[in-house]
């Protein structure tokens, strides 16, 4: 009869979000991190999709499942208060931006900002997507100057072919249990 | 030995110093600690202020170690102070307390009522589907026809509520907390609890803010095909639950009543959720989530469980019936009424004998009798009629207390021995307000009576006597001529002269009949008078009512001559004295003073007199003239009441009307 999504040693369950302008590839993250997928279709998110998917991540040198509830936020809802709700319980966030545009990457402080205003001291991580894009000496000057700048781990990651996807969310998720959050 | 005999004897305290120092050198050192450690104490805590600064950079870590150490020692030691505090805190500052509870509970009565009425809604909505529902009258057809009972064909058609899933989700995170599945859902096993919870939530603040539920009103229900899901949502937790069928009043609150145990019992577990939940606490919630969820099934599955509201409808069927079939009585009965009277009135029409003469025969519905009416020209047409009204309606009484028959006069000139003729007994009837009971028929009667005046001669006039059963009195006579004056007026208005009209008031010696019950205590008789039985009928008119108020009344005097009540017999003589004046001078009014046996004779005949000498004397002053008066003593030959033993009854003044003729 009863059956319950919990087995008895009660895994660690925690919510997060991706926020960042449209465009910069948060589905894309998502996905290939969930999923294992890849499309180069571009198609808006309207409102939030969740995803699930457990993980296991290093935690004082042992591994931990966690169990992650990923919010992929569209990036449209910049300013209306609906995002504030679909923001709201996220033990961290990953901001992303599209290191192949600028103009994404000075909204990436707005993200933050309003996430922080929200969830002051939740860790949040940075991810400059794209890298498949540019070559890789502009990548990394990018991501020292986010770095310096947001003053946040900074992890440079293409969706499109996977690089350091899985270790994005596994900081994330590291940091969150070391914060405790 | 005796070097050191030479050093005590050169510095003796040294010595003595030495020797201390050498027996109680440890003590002494141990001395100055002490007294150090003493000195600083008394710097740390020696005062109040020096204990206070002492304790103050500590206390607040000793009393977290405490609690965390020995939490119920120092809950208890705490709590009576923290507990008495609060009280006088919240005594002080109840208006700031209520200032800051007001929105709070403005809100959660606002949501208790609201859905309160929703309730009331759905179950008003509900009643009035299964009512006039087109398939509730199709299952009670068939119902009839096949002998099964029409619940249970309603019940085929529409499945009982199946409950088939319960979700319980963290609503700020959106995390689920707990899930449990009844067999049988495998839709709701495939989905991911987790997504489904975080959509859900995502949904909801969606439509919290966008679509904006004004009053915090949440959303409750998301319809899904045959079932829906109901969603329950307090400020830490939503609680959704799916379930299959169609919903009937009682559902929801069946619902309701299971998640409020459940807020009840695990509702700090729910509000301190942050992803995870301890061990035992994930089985045990499982498990209580399992068995209530179980017991909710139980329940709804029931019949009867959520109400229909078979009683409600029964109650207005009946109603409507017991209406319907009053009603269709009603009309049958004023259907069967008016084909009797037509057919009284048409035997009524078809009698030669009758033509010309104010006859009717009328159904009285009351007391299910035919009433015969009017004036007839003798005796045998009066039989006629009763006989056949009475073999054409055999189920039917015919009552003929309402006739009269001309009279001989009018007939044979020469019977001259019966000069009147009442055309009904007591005809009219008043209550005692004045006004006239069942004016209606009063009426028809009234015109028939104007009729028969109009055809007859010139000189035949109508005596109209009204007639009151209280008590003798003044008030009560002119009453009843009063009421004889209203009938007068009304016959005038119907075309009858004045002159030919004698209203006269008169109170009824002895109970009427009762012919309309209890309360016919006024009335008017009517009488025809076919000669002249005065020369001026006015004066006749007069002249019966001063006698009938002679009759009645007298004056009551105290011991000797003095009035009982002046104002009692100014009353009565003043009426007197005005129906005196209106008769012509031929009358004369005989003042009869009386006293009781007691006392000698011609004692009592000078009183007897001097009574009547009184009363006359304020007739006079009240206009009547000396010559129309003769006074006449008559010491207890004959009192008024001539059994009676009360001899304060007998000390009175009486009159006697003459006609010096």
């Amino acid at each position: 009869m009863g059956q319950a999504d919990m087995d008895a040693s009660g895994p660690v369950t925690k919510k997060i979000c991706l926020i960042g302008q449209f465009g910069v590839g948060k589905t894309s993250l998502v996905r290939r991190y969930v999923l294992g997928q890849f499309s180069p279709k571009y198609q808006a998110t309207v409102g939030v999709n969740v995803y699930k998917h457990s993980d296991r991540v290093a935690r004082q040198g042992t591994e931990v499942s966690v169990n992650q509830i990923i919010w992929d936020v569209d990036g449209a809802l910049q300013n209306v208060a609906v995002l504030g709700n679909y923001l709201r319980g996220s033990a961290g966030a990953i901001v992303v931006g599209d290191i192949s545009v600028d103009a994404s990457l000075a909204a990436m402080e707005t993200h933050l900002a309003r996430f922080r205003a929200q969830l002051p001291g939740r860790p949040v991580v940075v991810a400059l997507n794209k890298i498949d894009l540019v070559d890789p000496s502009t990548a990394e000057a990018a991501a020292e100057r986010t770095r310096a700048g947001l003053g946040l781990v900074t992890v440079l990651t293409s969706a499109a072919d996977g690089t350091a996807v899985p270790e994005l969310f596994r900081t994330l998720a590291s940091l969150i249990l070391e914060h405790g959050t | 030995m005796a070097s050191a005999d030479a050093t005590a004897a050169t510095d003796p305290s040294a010595d003595a110093d030495a020797l201390k120092q050498l027996l109680l050198g440890g003590e002494l050192s141990t001395l100055d600690r002490v007294s150090a450690i003493v000195a600083s104490l008394e710097d740390r805590v020696g005062d109040d202020r020096a204990m206070h600064d002492a304790i103050l950079p500590v206390i607040a870590e000793v009393l977290r170690d405490a609690g965390a150490r020995d939490h119920e020692r120092l809950a208890a030691a705490l709590s009576p102070l923290i507990v008495a505090s609060l009280r006088i805190e919240i005594r002080n500052s109840r208006d700031m307390m209520v200032d800051a509870l007001y929105p709070l509970t403005g809100r959660l009565v606002a949501a208790a009522v609201r859905n309160a009425m929703r309730s009331y809604v759905e179950a008003l909505d509900q009643q009035i589907n299964s009512a006039f529902s087109l398939t509730t009258w199709r299952a009670r057809a068939q119902s009839l026809l096949s002998g099964v009972p029409a619940a249970e064909i309603l019940l085929r058609l529409n499945p009982p509520v199946s409950v088939r899933e319960l979700l319980v989700v963290h609503r700020t995170s959106g995390l689920l907390v707990a899930r449990v599945t009844r067999g049988g859902d495998a839709a709701g096993e495939a989905a991911d609890g987790d997504l489904v919870a975080g959509m859900l939530t995502a949904l909801l603040s969606f439509a919290e803010e966008a679509l904006g539920a004004e009053g915090g009103g949440d959303v409750r229900t998301l319809q899904l095909g045959d079932g829906e899901v109901m969603l329950t949502c307090t400020p830490a937790v939503i609680f959704a639950v799916k379930v299959g069928g169609l919903p009937r009043p009682g559902t929801r609150a069946a619902v309701d009543a299971m998640l409020l145990g459940m807020v009840e019992r695990w509702g700090d577990t729910l509000r301190t959720f942050d992803g995870t939940l301890a061990a035992g606490d994930a089985t045990t919630l499982r498990d209580d989530l399992a068995s209530r969820l179980e017991a909710l099934a139980g329940a709804l599955a029931r019949p009867g469980a959520a109400k229909t509201p078979w009683t409600g409808i029964a109650a207005v069927g009946c109603a409507a019936a017991v209406l319907l079939g009053w009603w269709a009585l009603a009309e049958w009965r004023d259907h069967a009424a008016q084909s009797v009277q037509r057919r009284a009135d048409a035997i009524v029409s078809s009698r030669p004998g009758l033509a010309g003469y104010p006859v009717s025969a009328t159904l009285d519905r009351a007391s299910d009798r035919i009433i015969v009416r009017g004036l007839f020209r003798d005796h045998g047409e009066i039989d006629g009629l009763v006989g056949a009204l009475a073999a054409a309606l055999p189920a039917l009484a015919v009552d003929r207390a309402g006739t009269a028959v001309l009279p001989q006069a009018q007939r044979e000139p020469n019977a001259t021995e019966r000069r009147e003729v009442r055309i009904r007994r007591e005809a009219r009837f008043f209550d005692d307000d004045g006004r006239m009971r069942d004016a209606a028929r009063q009426r028809s009667l009234l015109d028939q009576v104007a009729a028969l005046m109009m055809a007859a001669d010139p000189d035949v006039r109508l005596r109209l006597v009204g007639r009151t059963e209280s008590d003798p009195g003044e008030r009560t006579q002119a009453f009843a001529l009063a009421r004889a004056s209203d009938v007068a007026e009304m016959l005038e208005a119907k075309g009858i002269a004045r002159s030919r009209l004698l209203p006269l008031g008169r109170v009824a010696e002895r109970p009427a009949r009762p012919l309309v019950g209890a309360a016919a205590r006024h009335w008017v008789e009517l009488s025809l008078m076919f000669s002249g039985e005065a020369g001026r009928p006015e004066t006749s008119a007069i002249r019966e009512q001063l006698a009938a108020l002679l009759r009645t009344d007298g004056v009551a005097f105290d011991r000797e001559a003095l009035l009982k009540s002046t104002a009692e017999a100014d009353r009565l003589l003043s009426r007197i004295a005005g129906l005196m004046a209106e008769l012509p001078r031929g009358y004369a009014l005989r003042v009869i003073g009386y006293t009781d046996p007691t006392g000698t004779t011609a004692r009592n005949e000078a009183l007897s007199e001097q009574r009547a000498s009184v009363v006359a004397a304020r007739l006079v002053s009240l206009g009547i003239p000396a010559s129309r008066l003769v006074t006449e003593g008559r010491p207890s030959t004959r009192p008024r009441t001539a059994q009676s033993d009360e001899l304060l009854a007998m000390r009175r003044v009486e009159f006697e009307l003459i006609e010096q003729r």
